[in-house]
């Protein structure tokens, strides 16, 4: 073990510089344990508990680090707890009272005088227990959604070496999998013990009244087993189902189960009819099984074709790996890599360019959640220290006027450390209660967030105020309690306790001399506030630069819908085509319709790229744009306007000359003159008869979401190729997009009953459901921001008014002397701004260095954008000016006589 | 502490944190840190001792007679807060081993029933 030794002397030296937070709370933790188990081996087990936590951060990150501590934390408790218990019971059984049972006894008296002490003051203990509860209460609500997205591991077996794998498209994209790619990995991948494929699939369910789109999956045999979650019911899908041509089965999720056949169990071996095919039931996955997003009802074998697995250049499946136990991410990818350039070489025709990339599945399930959560836990973070400064100062007025009262007590023989005791137990007291009353907020304010959420939160069902979640808030708590009862702890058991006895107090200009304690408080607190503001004002900055984003077409009265054409009742070309020309149509004779049209992928959704060749550009140019297939309709609907040439017409047929439209981008990226209109484009390896002649040009629209700006993108009449089976209706109205609803089902139910179509949504709203995460981002924060503020206010006032009150005298001498009431209303208001000065200042500097979190999230504003950082300035300048006029007048306005005659 | 010993055998099952901590010592003396980092390398940092507990299991070790506490080792007088070492007695190291064998016996029974892969091995 010579290694040991040079390790700790590296951690020895760790752990005298930096003390980490989760060093405090294992500290606070082994409180639990006996006093003289702490003195034999507390600084040790701090010391292996601070290695431990380093060493998963530097080798596993931050999430594995959170893990370790929260569980040698609940272990540190546990085994506290156990001690004691065993070590009572030691002391019961034995003659003489122990140490331990000194303690407790001790400990019941504190507890027993502290509720006493606090009942006895409810005007204290009230504000201080709502300012807890808030602190305590929204830290506990966002931890709990942090702990269920991010730290909670995924539901299924070995959760943690699950990777989800990728191709990269020579273009850099990430992409599906072909099925004869995922059988070269599976075959070749030796750091991989086992993989599966999925895909996630719409359906059209017929047999009831009216036809429904539901979600499916199309899995591999194993899948389940693989997730280790076997059907509860029935069997899981054969290796022959794999591929086509087996009896059609299906497997139910158990919500699907409940709601459609009312859970019996007779269901296994009945029908239901998918895409116009019956399947047979031959399973119901166990409840609370969870895989994708949007709770897929039904499961599908793959069913694969023979053109499926045999060519490599089409990419449709979503690829689930486990890796060997002890083996690394990285190992893994550096040998899928190898199996993937083995495979451009075999088959460059399809394979050329391809790369393959993975990740845990996890990262993939959060996907970008992640930040905007951390930033909100530690927003909520900083709102707890205000909270705590504030009650700590509180705490200290309180302990000064109970002086006298802590004097007695010391006179009378009770030791220092029992009045530390004393002292901490009231606030340990204190913050558990803050702690239970923020518990019952917190449990009340997750269900609210989620709904802000909107549903757009992975994993959301997984949020509950549970175990992990009342441990966070109890450490927390008692966090609260020993931060909020140090300062008092030492001011108020300080030797200089013959002053209070005397009665006397501080006298004169001591006063200001003697709260350099509280104001660095309240400089702390204007310091927060600042930064929460600051984050609040740069949030809501960004969010008015995307609501003023120019999207490329006119959001307002439209709505949109979905419709996918089953492939058996529409099997060719012309028929899909005809389909959406005709609903088109159809809509269009409506009154209350100004137009209609259909589109392959709708804006700001997604993405469809192609790689295009355009002749006369160099040869070793990749042009790639984005492709849409649009109805003659589509520019005239979504407003989009027509720059040069001309838009498309009914006369562009299949039989007609080849045309395309391009957008602004486009024309640009790919023509130095910008002049589009007359020249030719094909597809990448397209013969040369198959071009097509661009006709207009129109104007930009976001394709990939707000933030994105506008890709090159190509439109084409859907009536000239292979359209989709699947497009997007958009549909203007005259008035109100929502009423139009009725209307759109009505007329795709005349042209064919047994069509659903789903996600009927107006565009706004689609606008709007994209910038949900944005938008709970600036209601917390704002929130949080104006929580601080609050806070923030009533120190300063709380710190002056009580500065105020401790120095009539000096006011009264001084006006008595000659000063104007001005004179002394200025001075205790630069008194006042002194501080929130400081605090501006150090706010400025704190913003500016932790502004970089937010880069991320931010859209069109800097982190330290100066305009923002003026503004807060000056809100907080305000807001202290307040705060410090209101007692500064009273100081203004005191009574010399008067105030000479107190003393 | 001379009492006397129950046999090795009498120990078993062994309570799980007691035996990792005898397989994380073998035959070293360490610190509680050092056991805790010794057993970690020894199962691929899959298993890790808590340090809450450890400490408490450590004393009552060394009072069952199964662990003494020992000089450090020469080569080990760095900075730090002091610590005590430890180091497995003849008669720990004699539990550890009727446990060992113990959940021998247990999985070769385990392979007989097939809930244990050949591989494994």
């Amino acid at each position: 073990m010579r290694l040991a030794g040079k390790e700790r002397n590296r951690e020895g030296g760790s752990r005298r510089s930096g003390r980490g937070l989760w060093t405090v709370l294992f500290r606070l933790a082994l409180l639990t344990q006996p006093r003289d188990w702490r003195d034999r081996y507390g600084d040790e087990a701090t010391e292996a508990f601070a290695g431990g936590v380093a060493r998963r951060k530097s080798e596993a990150g931050s999430v594995a680090a959170l893990r370790y501590a929260l569980k040698a934390l609940v272990d540190a408790l546990e085994s506290g707890f156990r001690e004691r218990i065993t070590a009572s019971r030691r002391a019961a059984s034995g003659a003489k009272q122990s140490a331990v049972g000194r303690f407790l006894d001790t400990l019941r008296a504190d507890l027993r005088y502290a509720h006493r002490v606090l009942l006895k003051r409810p005007s204290f203990t009230l504000p201080v227990l709502i300012t807890l509860a808030l602190g305590i209460g929204a830290n506990t609500a966002i931890f709990s959604v942090v702990d269920a997205v991010i730290l909670k591991p995924l539901p299924y077996r070995d959760a943690e070496r699950l990777v989800q794998v990728r191709e990269i498209t020579p273009q850099g994209f990430g992409f599906t999998v072909s099925p004869p790619n995922f059988a070269s990995l599976r075959d070749q991948a030796r750091a991989l013990e086992d993989a599966t494929a999925y895909r996630e699939t719409l359906l059209t369910l017929t047999g009831g009244e009216l036809p429904e789109a539901i979600w499916g999956v199309r899995v591999s045999a194993g899948f389940f087993e693989f997730l280790g979650a076997p059907p509860a019911l029935g069997r899981s899908f054969l290796p022959e189902e794999d591929e086509a041509g087996a009896h059609p089965t299906v497997i139910l999720s158990h919500g699907a189960w409940q709601r459609r056949f009312g859970g019996s169990p007779a269901t296994l071996g009945s029908t239901m009819v998918l895409d116009g095919v019956p399947r047979t039931i031959v399973g119901v996955l166990p409840r609370g099984f969870r895989f994708a997003e949007g709770d897929p009802e039904v499961w599908l074998p793959q069913e694969f074709t023979e053109r499926d697995v045999s060519l490599r250049g089409r990419h449709f499946l979503q690829v689930l790996t486990r890796l060997r136990p002890g083996t690394e991410l990285e190992t893994a990818l550096e040998e899928m890599r190898t199996i993937w350039s083995g495979l451009e070489e075999q088959y460059p025709e399809t394979n050329a360019g391809w790369s393959v990339t993975a990740f845990p599945l996890l990262q993939y399930v959060i996907g970008d959640a992640r930040t905007p959560l951390l930033v909100l836990l530690g927003s909520a973070g900083l709102v707890l220290l205000i909270a705590c400064a504030n009650v700590a100062n509180l705490s200290l007025a309180r302990v000064e006027r109970r002086g006298r009262e802590l004097a007695i007590r010391s006179a009378l023989g009770g030791s220092r450390t029992r009045l530390i005791r004393q002292l901490l137990t009231e606030h340990l007291v204190l913050g558990i209660m803050g702690g239970v009353l923020g518990l019952g907020l917190a449990y009340l304010a997750v269900d609210r967030l989620l709904v802000l959420f909107q549903g757009q939160l992975p994993r959301a069902d997984a949020v509950a105020v549970n175990g992990a979640v009342l441990l966070f808030a109890f450490i927390v708590s008692l966090g609260v309690g020993v931060l909020t009862g140090l300062a008092p702890v030492v001011q108020g058991t300080s030797p200089d306790l013959f002053g209070a006895l005397r009665g006397t107090g501080t006298r004169l200009g001591q006063a200001w001399a003697h709260g350099s304690v509280r104001r660095t408080f309240v400089i702390a607190e204007v310091a927060l506030a600042l930064m929460l503001v600051m984050g609040t004002g740069l949030m809501l900055n960004s969010f008015v630069r995307l609501t003023r984003v120019d999207l490329g077409f006119q959001k307002e009265n439209l709505l949109t819908g979905q419709i996918s054409l089953p492939a058996a009742r529409y099997q060719t070309a012309a028929e899909r085509a005809l389909f959406f020309q005709t609903i088109s149509d159809d809509l269009e004779r409506n009154v209350e319709v100004v137009a209609a049209a259909a589109v392959g992928v709708l804006p700001l959704t997604g993405s469809y790229t192609h790689v295009f060749d355009v002749p006369g550009a160099p040869e070793d140019a990749m042009w790639q744009a984005e492709d849409r297939l649009v109805t003659p309709g589509y520019f005239r609907t979504m407003r989009i306007p027509l720059l040069s040439g001309r838009g498309f017409q009914q006369t562009d047929g299949v039989d007609a000359p080849l045309v395309a439209v391009v957008n602004e981008t486009f024309a640009h990226q790919l023509y130095q003159d910008g002049r589009a209109v007359g020249r030719r484009v094909k597809f990448k390896g397209a013969p040369d008869e198959e071009s097509w002649e661009i006709v207009g040009v129109v104007g930009n629209t976001r394709q990939f979401g707000v933030r994105t700006e506008s890709p090159a993108t190509l439109y084409r009449p859907h009536s000239q190729i292979n359209p989709p089976s699947s497009m997007a209706l958009v549909v203007r109205s005259a008035g109100s997009p929502r009423d139009l609803a009725t209307t759109l089902r009505e007329t795709v139910r005349t042209l064919d009953a047994a069509l659903p179509i789903y996600q009927l949504a107006t565009m706004e709203d689609r606008v709007s459901d994209s910038l949900t995460s944005e938008r709970v981002m600036l209601v917390l924060l704002g929130l949080f921001g104006f929580i601080a503020v609050v806070l923030g206010a009533i120190g300063i006032f709380g710190v002056m008014s009580y500065s105020v009150s401790q120095r009539t005298t000096e006011m009264g001498v001084r006006i008595a002397l000659g000063g104007a009431p001005r004179d002394v209303l200025t001075m205790v208001v630069l008194q006042g701004m002194k501080l929130a000065a400081l605090g501006v200042v150090l706010g400025i500097v704190g913003s500016l260095a932790l502004g970089r979190i937010l880069t991320d999230v931010l859209f069109g504003v800097e982190p330290g954008d100066p305009v923002t950082l003026g503004a807060v300035t000056a809100l907080i300048a305000v807001v202290s000016l307040t705060a410090c006029l209101l007692p500064a007048r009273r100081a203004a306005a005191v009574d010399p006589a008067e105030s000479l005659r107190q003393d | 502490m001379n009492k006397k010993l129950p046999a090795p055998e009498a120990n078993l099952p062994l309570p799980a944190q007691l035996f990792h901590v005898l397989l994380g010592l073998g035959d070293d003396t360490l610190h509680g840190y050092g056991i805790i980092q010794a057993y970690e390398a020894l199962t691929g940092g899959r298993e890790t001792l808590l340090p809450g507990s450890l400490y408490g299991t450590l004393n009552r070790m060394v009072h069952a007679g199964l662990l003494e506490e020992a000089d450090p080792p020469p080569a080990q007088t760095s900075g730090g807060p002091p610590r005590r070492y430890y180091r497995a007695t003849a008669y720990g190291k004699a539990v550890a081993r009727a446990e060992s064998e113990r959940l021998e016996r247990l999985l070769a029974a385990a392979r007989a029933r097939k809930t244990v892969p050949e591989q494994s091995r």
